[in-house]
């Protein structure tokens, strides 16, 4: 593993959504790791050695989400969230956890998941040294389309 | 100098599915074959899971899978429904206790070495000629 790569933990339950976005991200330059649950997310992110920089999670495929992201924004893990998935529109709504747009609804746009990412790793920069580039497939072959879909 | 680029574009690289609960445990082993390269890796937290996959994507070139896990399908069971549905797919399992198990395949005992498990899956995915053990490098 590269350590001056991001570092993407994406939570995600749907095992067919997950692979085909992980291998995009991947595909764009980052360190992605991916588990399905909370439960696995909070192991994850407690291992240091692993240094997340930007976890994305599906509300609606993954139980206890919301808690998670709860806990994530409470603890000195410094790591951005980004919430995905059509009900953290109304997580939005009532609680203000999503209050600087880290929510994107469904379907996935893996460009717009992408650019988010950019925007939350530029942001965190400054801060302590954390990567801020990654790669655009689209750059690169002008194609357009999806590498994890290739296959 | 174009009929080389011609061979490897229709080569279609392996795909290979690890399926492990232990998410420290699947990070070793998947970020370990992707740092070697040449092959599709695929992810998944239980066999539960792993068949899903398989019903919607279709078969794997090699399945690794762990044999304890929650859900309803352990590893070993896994293991003979893709015998059975797949057999062009060529499968492993790993445990600590597999005694009485219906799996009479390939088994690779836990604890276990990660190069060592990239080395077996390697051969089973038939890319042993990019594996290049750590500490010869």
């Amino acid at each position: 593993m590269s350590y001056d790569r991001p570092n993407i933990l994406v939570v995600q339950g749907d095992i067919v959504v997950r692979h085909a976005l992980t291998e995009y991200l991947r595909g764009c330059g980052m360190n992605v790791h991916e588990v399905a649950s909370a439960a696995e997310a909070r192991t994850t992110l407690e291992a240091a050695s692993l240094d997340i920089d930007v976890v994305l999670c599906d509300m609606q495929t993954v139980e206890g989400g919301f808690d998670l992201a709860s806990w994530i924004r409470s603890s000195e893990l410094g790591v951005d969230t980004i919430l995905c998935g059509s009900t953290a529109k109304a997580v939005e709504e009532t609680t203000g956890l999503c209050e600087e747009g880290g929510e994107i609804v469904d379907p996935y746009n893996h460009q717009m998941i992408l650019d988010r990412i950019r925007s939350s790793l530029a942001n965190r920069a400054p801060e302590a040294g954390h990567p801020s580039s990654v790669k655009n497939p689209q750059e690169e072959t002008s194609r357009g389309t999806n590498p994890a879909a290739e296959d | 100098m174009q009929e080389p680029r011609a061979e490897s574009k229709t080569r279609r690289r392996p795909k290979v599915l690890v399926v492990e609960d232990e998410p420290l445990i699947r990070f070793a082993v998947v970020d370990t074959l992707r740092d070697i390269g040449g092959m599709e890796v695929v992810e998944a937290v239980t066999a539960d899971e792993a068949w899903a996959y398989l019903q919607q994507q279709g078969p794997v070139d090699v399945l690794f899978t762990d044999n304890r896990m929650p859900g309803k399908l352990s590893g070993a069971r896994l293991a003979v429904m893709v015998r059975e549905q797949y057999p062009e797919t060529k499968v492993m399992v790993t445990s600590a206790h597999l005694r009485g198990s219906e799996w009479g395949g390939p088994v690779l005992m836990k604890p276990y070495n990660v190069d060592a498990v990239a080395n077996r899956i390697l051969e089973m995915a038939d890319l042993t000629q990019m594996w290049v053990p750590r500490d010869e490098l």
